[in-house]
């Protein structure tokens, strides 16, 4: 049976994968970080939220 | 989740040796105060976790498993110390034994020993609450709602979402301060840009209007559109005029009057506020040295309570209680997080600061590059620079921002002491800068502005992710919180209704329509509870002792029941309700029984009322139950196994000990009275100390049965039920066969054959003795193995029928 806070995660994931912002592979990095035998450190979660190649259109 | 087969106990806290078989379904375990039935929940409680509740927590400072848990005669020896339990397991569809012996408490022998069994088993030991006493139903009830909070989010396993949170939550902190920096280097470069093209603002039109001034006088093509790839200086090489560095006679005036305005007004004015608050910060730490302690070690023990899986520290490799580590590192835990929010403000404010320092640097560079700088000032400059840097990196740990707090009361900027006569003497040698041609002046002017409008692309390009990358953090705690606060009140709100409805059952006579209501806020969490539709109010304030005891087991099962749903499959009840009386518990029973079929409830309790309405409400059968009669030190508790007694008393007289079986018939007859004489109503002379003879109560039970069978034939006859009469009438055959061979009911209240002289009698002349009291006392109970349970009246004040639970045995006892 899932722990309630399994569930939370679960669901968290979820609600992460249906907004723009994070695409899957990046909920995928998360779901790793919490998989781990110890809970994620800011550090980590930053990496894991940070993008690479922002375009932009400077006037 | 497992089902106790069996459990073999030895040598184990106040037990010598013991075997109590409890066949997958609920038991009980009666016997008065000191008796040793803790001791059975004790071993219980130790075969499937390692541990003995009752020696640890608040209070315990001094016992210790290895030292206390053995029986006191086998100090010496923790190995004797052991035990063994058979278990079922119905997912697996598997049985099971595991034993632990106190020597290794942590290191239990299972068999089989494979690998899903023992992922049981762990699962099991992670559930400690599945042993309940009274002493910790209560917490739920009479506690102040932090500590409720934490109580009840520890039996949910809830423990690691307030972590989640607070990780989350800073690491949206950080994002949100490399923003911050991100912002200000954006603002510095857009600055820097707009000084250099004499532009008050940054719009393209005017951009392109200043830029094509310069590139007309050069000869170059103007640009009608800004792109984000425009090269505002492009085709200068062409013209064979690139690439003259260095800036125009206005820019670096400009340059110059930046650093010189803000100078003047005060490089520090802006950031007071950050500097005030992380004094007074500091300050909070000077006094209360064990807050930055703790604010040290935070992180520390969060990875050791991560890392606690095994009976070791994970990190001196000293030998641990699991809970007892788990719970001290919780508990600093706990302690550090008010110094983890004054970090916050600390980290906060110094954001502040180094985002200022960004802008002061972007101030500074400019006129380190100037040609009119002299050597000396340049290198002022420069190191004035370097050194905000390596103050601004120094300000990402706690230490660097407490070991400046003399620079923050001092000014933090420390600008060189010549600075305001390094800065006249530079406008004055820019000033005297003789004038170019303007197709000079047009040429550096382009490639400054290049210069700068890459700066600013660059710039704009990384707050563009850093503000993408805050979003993220925002998001990812928002969405958090969203959906750890929706699970929370909608478990909460299934708890609070089953709580309810359980609480309900029990209390149908005078509080049917009791409500309940827990309100969780800020780490609190409130529990009211309606008082005869008075008003919702604390548990504490008007419910009696009895009425708070039920909902703590109410509010227990309703927990359970969310923590384990269907896994719920075992739960000791160590006196729970001693103080719920005699009606209530009976409606507790139907609890146990409609609600929770599927538990095998292990129940102890002082009070043979109780365990004898568990037996007739059929929440346990006839043999699923012990009396513990006494206890001492050398033999732990005597007792009568009402499921063996006749097995046992067989083996005494095959070893020709009269006397230990005339003994265990004596305890067992005066156990088996007493719970007769209540179920039949026999009426015997009341006694205020309850010390009822047992010959004068087994003769008052088979009077009344002999009256009931009476009534009950009469009732048969006026409904003229051939079936029951036919019924009735064999059980008085055998009720007076019986008797008969026991030379009649005298018999058995004969003074001169007074029970206290079997222990007298010779083998062959008890034997026949055994015989007629089992054949006796089979008469009172169903036969039929599953039920197996006394009958008794229904209901109790004005009976209207004998029967057993399972209603294989249903006497009607009115006539028509």
């Amino acid at each position: 049976m899932a722990s309630i806070q399994d569930e939370i995660f679960e669901e968290f994931c979820q609600r992460l994968e249906k907004t723009e912002q994070f695409s899957e592979a990046r909920v995928k990095q998360v779901r790793q970080l919490f998989a781990g035998r110890t809970k994620p450190k800011p550090a980590e979660l930053m990496k894991a939220f940070s993008e690479k190649d922002v375009q932009e259109n400077v006037p | 989740m497992i089902q106790i087969e069996s459990i073999q106990i030895e040598e184990f806290r106040g037990i010598r040796g013991l075997v109590l078989t409890m066949n997958r379904g609920s038991f009980v375990i009666s016997g008065p105060n000191g008796s040793g039935k803790s001791g059975v929940v004790d071993a219980i409680q130790f075969a499937l976790t390692g541990e003995v509740g009752r020696l640890k927590g608040a209070g315990t400072g001094d016992l210790t498993l290895a030292e206390h848990a053995p029986h006191v005669e086998k100090r010496s020896d923790p190995e004797a110390s052991r035990v063994t339990l058979n278990a079922y397991i119905p997912h697996l569809k598997k049985t099971t034994s595991i034993t632990r012996t106190v020597k290794k408490p942590k290191h239990p022998q299972i068999t089989p020993d494979e690998p899903e069994i023992r992922a049981v088993f762990a699962e099991v030991a992670e559930h400690p609450e599945t042993t309940l006493s009274r002493r910790e139903i209560i917490k739920f009830i009479l506690t102040e709602a932090t500590q409720r909070s934490r109580d009840v989010q520890t039996l949910l396993k809830l423990d690691d979402i307030d972590q989640t949170r607070a990780t989350l939550k800073t690491t949206e902190n950080k994002l949100l301060n490399e923003q911050a920096t991100a912002k200000a280097l954006a603002d510095t470069a857009e600055e820097s840009l707009k000084r250099h093209l004499d532009l008050p603002v940054l719009k393209s039109d005017d951009l392109l209007s200043v830029i094509n001034k310069r590139r007309k006088i050069l000869g170059l093509d103007l640009i009608s559109k800004l792109e984000k790839d425009t090269d505002v200086a492009e085709g200068l090489s062409q013209k064979g005029a690139k690439v003259e560095g260095g800036t125009t006679k206005e820019s670096a005036l400009a340059d110059i009057k930046a650093l010189s305005d803000a100078a003047a007004r005060g490089i520090e004015t802006t950031s007071q506020p950050a500097v005030k608050g992380i004094l007074q910060n500091i300050a909070v730490l000077q006094a209360d040295g064990d807050v930055l302690q703790l604010m040290r070690r935070a992180a520390f023990f969060q990875t050791g309570l991560d890392l606690v899986d095994g009976p070791r520290c994970p990190l001196c490799d000293v030998d641990w209680d699991m809970d007892k580590l788990r719970a001290h590192l919780k508990a600093k835990l706990e302690k550090s997080r008010e110094a983890r929010a004054l970090r916050d403000r600390l980290f906060e404010n110094a954001q502040t600061i180094s985002a200022e320092i960004v802008r002061l640097r972007e101030l500074i560079a400019p006129l380190v590059r100037l040609p009119e700088a002299t050597k000396e000032a340049s290198a002022r400059l420069s190191e004035w620079s370097g050194d905000l840097a390596a103050f601004s990196e120094s300000l990402k740990s706690l230490d660097g921002i407490l070991a400046a707090q003399e620079r923050f009361e001092y000014g933090w900027a420390t600008a060189p002491g010549t600075l305001n006569e390094d800065i006249d003497s530079l406008r004055n040698a820019v000033t005297a800068r003789p004038d170019k041609s303007a197709t000079t002046e047009a040429n550096s002017f382009l490639v400054l502005a290049q210069e700068r409008l890459n700066n600013l692309r660059v710039a704009r390009r990384d707050l563009e992710g850093k503000k993408a990358n805050a979003s993220r953090g925002k998001s990812a705690y928002r969405v958090y919180c969203e959906v750890s606060e929706g699970a929370l009140i909608k478990l909460y709100h299934e708890v609070e209704e089953d709580f309810a409805s359980y609480y309900r059952l029990i209390n149908h006579d005078d509080e049917g329509e009791f409500k309940a209501k827990f309100e969780p806020a800020d780490g609190k969490l409130a529990l009211l509870v309606d008082f005869h539709k008075k008003g919702m109010f604390p548990p504490g304030a008007y419910h009696s002792e009895g009425h708070q005891d039920g909902m703590g087991v109410c509010l227990y099962l309703a927990l359970m029941k969310r923590v384990l749903g269907s896994n719920f499959t075992f739960a000791v009840l160590d006196d729970v309700v001693m103080s719920v009386d005699a009606q209530h518990r009976k409606q507790f029973c139907k609890l146990l029984k409609t609600t929770f079929p599927d538990t095998q409830f292990i129940i102890t309790t002082h009070d043979q009322v109780w365990a004898r309405q568990l037996r007739t409400e059929g929440v346990v059968g006839a043999k699923s139950e012990v009396a513990f009669h006494t206890w001492t030190v050398e033999t732990g508790p005597v007792l009568d196994e009402v499921a063996e007694v006749w097995e046992k008393i067989d083996a005494d007289l095959a070893k020709n000990e009269v006397p230990a079986a005339a003994a265990r018939l004596r305890r067992h007859l005066e156990f088996v009275a007493s719970d007769l004489a209540d179920e039949l109503g026999a009426k015997v002379h009341y006694r205020a100390d309850g010390s009822y003879d047992m010959g004068e109560l087994l003769g008052a039970v088979i009077g009344r049965q002999g009256e009931l069978l009476k009534l009950a034939m009469k009732a048969a006859k006026s409904w003229d039920d051939k079936e029951q009469i036919e019924k009735i009438d064999a059980l008085q055959k055998a009720r007076t066969q019986i008797l008969a061979d026991s030379n009649g009911e005298q018999w058995v209240i004969n003074k001169a054959i007074h029970y206290n002289e079997w222990a007298d009698l010779s083998k062959n002349d008890f034997r026949p003795v055994v015989t007629v009291f089992r054949k006796l006392i089979e008469l009172f109970r169903c036969n039929k193995p599953k039920c197996d349970a006394w009958l008794s009246l229904t209901p109790r004040n004005d009976p209207v029928v004998l029967r057993c639970p399972c209603g294989t045995m249903h006497l009607n006892l009115k006539e028509k």
